[in-house]
């Protein structure tokens, strides 16, 4: 069942899920002429996503640009119903999946995939962002 | 004065050093909106005796703004645009009274004096409006207002925006318009505006009746520009009717400018693949294809202009391809597969990660309708002149190249790009070079 709210607060509840296991998540980051949803340091690597309440073609259209600079990428659903269409073209583009429960909590459904195609100086400017967030 | 003459729209005054970029002598003419001429005279005066005065230049009166529905024309006030209600002060009574209020409709146009209005004022406006205030400049001021010296170079007949379905209405205005103006220009070329929809290409009838209107007025030449037609984009079908089109309007060595065109345009200014166009134009900032009524507003993105692709596109996608194509691994690779232009150069300075300053840009905070806060990326000012730099001097190379090669040349240039690029792109990513090299494989 898809859970009632809206986009913001999708990424919220991630962001509060993910504060209450001491990670802190920057949202809203500006990089590479758009505007990630989330950001978050996690085992020194950095993981970003773009959140969606339906269209999840549009969230993995969006993740394209964090390829230059995220070492892991997701798009984070609200639906736990995650399509075989949806889960195969994220296994394909390299992107994870993680849905927000009716309960309100975070489960991963697509673990992501270490990202190879990253530019390091693309990345060192998004970190030089964080820094300044 | 080259074959494949390179021309390049007035923009804005900010942009006016880069009509000798990347080299003085490098454009061979201007194009100048209404407008704009009407908005700024004493600056666009200066402009074209200071910097330009070897260059030719013609106005585009734009006349054609005033048969779209209002709300086209309006500012966010609801008022006629200030440098438009300049402009239909100049192009008639007709225009004058309704521009603003209703649109312009051939039933406007349907007495003999309505027509020799509308014609007398569009090319007294061209002859006389700029003239006044160029003679007004220290060096032009012992030169007579008609000197051919400080007079644009080509006249524009009235004009409308021609679609499939109100061609039929707005061509016999114009053949009587344009064999007025014709009675009346003697001493300079006379061209026809063809501001025309893309369907127009896929309408015979229509083209062969434009033909015919063309014919009948006795026109030096045409003026183009095809409603939004980006020519990466448009179909095989769509490319061979602009090719055909131009060349049936050419015959007899006639002038032929598209003033939005990109490299499928430049290649056939070439005159290597059978007679066609004479010169191409586009604006400093881009504007290879424009929609005929203005669509403003967005958010501005850095965009580089990938030379073998022949396509402007945004950086992040180009800092993407490059990253995956490795092109990025180092200085010499990025010269030797993507550009050694002197902008390039100057900007890598033998450190690819330099290749993220064409992308700099600065946060800003963009509050959306539903009140939620989104931090947006702007291009910095310099990335903006970096990409522009970049943009012209391929472009300059872009028409060097056509001029010094033979059509197979030409041809084999692009098939080498497919070639390299397909890796990296697939098929859906060079298919504009596809279409063109298929077009311009079967030219007469």
């Amino acid at each position: 069942m898809t859970v009632k709210c809206s986009e913001k607060v999708l990424v919220e509840n991630f962001v509060s899920f993910m504060a209450k296991r001491g990670c802190k998540v920057y949202t809203e980051v500006p990089c590479l002429g758009q505007s990630f949803d989330g950001v978050f340091y996690f085992n020194d690597e950095i993981i970003s996503f773009e959140a969606k309440l339906s269209s999840w073609r549009r969230a993995i259209q969006q993740c394209k640009a964090h390829k230059l600079c995220s070492d892991r990428i997701f798009v984070l659903l609200s639906s736990e119903k995650i399509s075989n269409t949806c889960l195969l073209e994220c296994r394909m583009s390299g992107i994870g999946i993680v849905s927000l429960s009716e309960a309100e909590s975070v489960k991963i459904i697509l673990w992501p995939p270490k990202n190879r195609n990253i530019w390091i100086p693309e990345q060192k400017q998004l970190k030089n962002r964080l820094r300044n967030l | 004065m080259n074959i494949t003459q390179h021309w390049m729209m007035f923009g804005t005054f900010g942009e006016q050093r880069f009509f000798s970029f990347p080299n003085a002598g490098c454009y061979d003419g201007i194009v100048l909106n209404g407008s704009m001429v009407c908005y700024a005279p004493l600056g666009l005066a200066a402009f074209l005796t200071e910097k330009t005065s070897h260059f030719n230049y013609l106005i585009d009166h734009q006349m054609h703004a005033f048969q779209h529905p209002v709300h086209c024309v309006q500012d966010s006030k609801k008022e006629l645009k200030k440098s438009l209600k300049r402009l239909s002060q100049r192009l008639g009574k007709v225009i004058s009274e309704k521009a603003g209020i209703t649109p312009v409709l051939p039933s406007d146009f349907s007495t003999d004096e309505a027509i020799q209005d509308l014609t007398d004022s569009c090319i007294s406006f061209q002859n006389k409006y700029l003239s006044e205030h160029i003679r007004a400049n220290e060096s032009f001021r012992y030169l007579a207002i008609d000197d051919p010296d400080i007079l644009p170079n080509y006249i524009i007949a009235p004009y409308f925006y021609l679609t499939a379905s109100s061609y039929s209405y707005w061509l016999p205005i114009m053949e009587k318009c344009g064999k007025a103006s014709r009675s009346a220009v003697s001493d300079r070329k006379l061209l026809c505006g063809l501001v025309i929809s893309q369907d127009i290409l896929e309408d015979s009838e229509a083209v062969d009746k434009i033909l015919e209107y063309y014919k009948n007025c006795m026109f030096d030449g045409a003026m183009i520009w095809i409603d939004d037609f980006a020519e990466d984009d448009v179909s095989v079908f769509q490319l061979q009717s602009y090719r055909d089109f131009v060349g049936r309007l050419s015959e007899s060595d006639k002038f032929v400018i598209n003033i939005h065109g990109g490299y499928y345009s430049i290649m056939l200014a070439s005159g290597k693949f059978g007679k066609s166009l004479t010169a191409v134009c586009h604006a400093p900032e881009f504007g290879e294809y424009r929609p005929v009524v203005p669509v403003g507003g967005g958010i501005p993105i850095s965009r580089y202009y990938v030379p073998t692709l022949h396509q402007r596109i945004k950086y992040r996608d180009a800092a993407a391809m490059f990253n995956s194509a490795g092109w990025l691994a180092d200085a010499d690779t990025f010269y030797r597969e993507v550009c050694n232009c002197s902008e390039c150069k100057c900007t890598i300075q033998g450190d690819t990660s330099n290749f993220t300053l064409f992308g700099e840009s600065t946060p800003k905070e963009v509050i959306r309708r539903n009140g939620a806060l989104v931090r947006l990326e702007y291009p910095t000012s310099d990335a903006k002149q970096r990409c522009l730099r970049h943009y012209l001097n391929r472009k300059s190379c872009e028409f060097d190249f056509v001029r010094a090669s033979s059509g197979e040349l030409i041809l084999r240039d692009l098939n080498a790009n497919v070639s390299t690029l397909e890796k990296i792109l697939g098929i859906d990513g060079i298919s504009h070079i596809l279409k063109w090299t298929k077009t311009l494989s079967n030219a007469k």
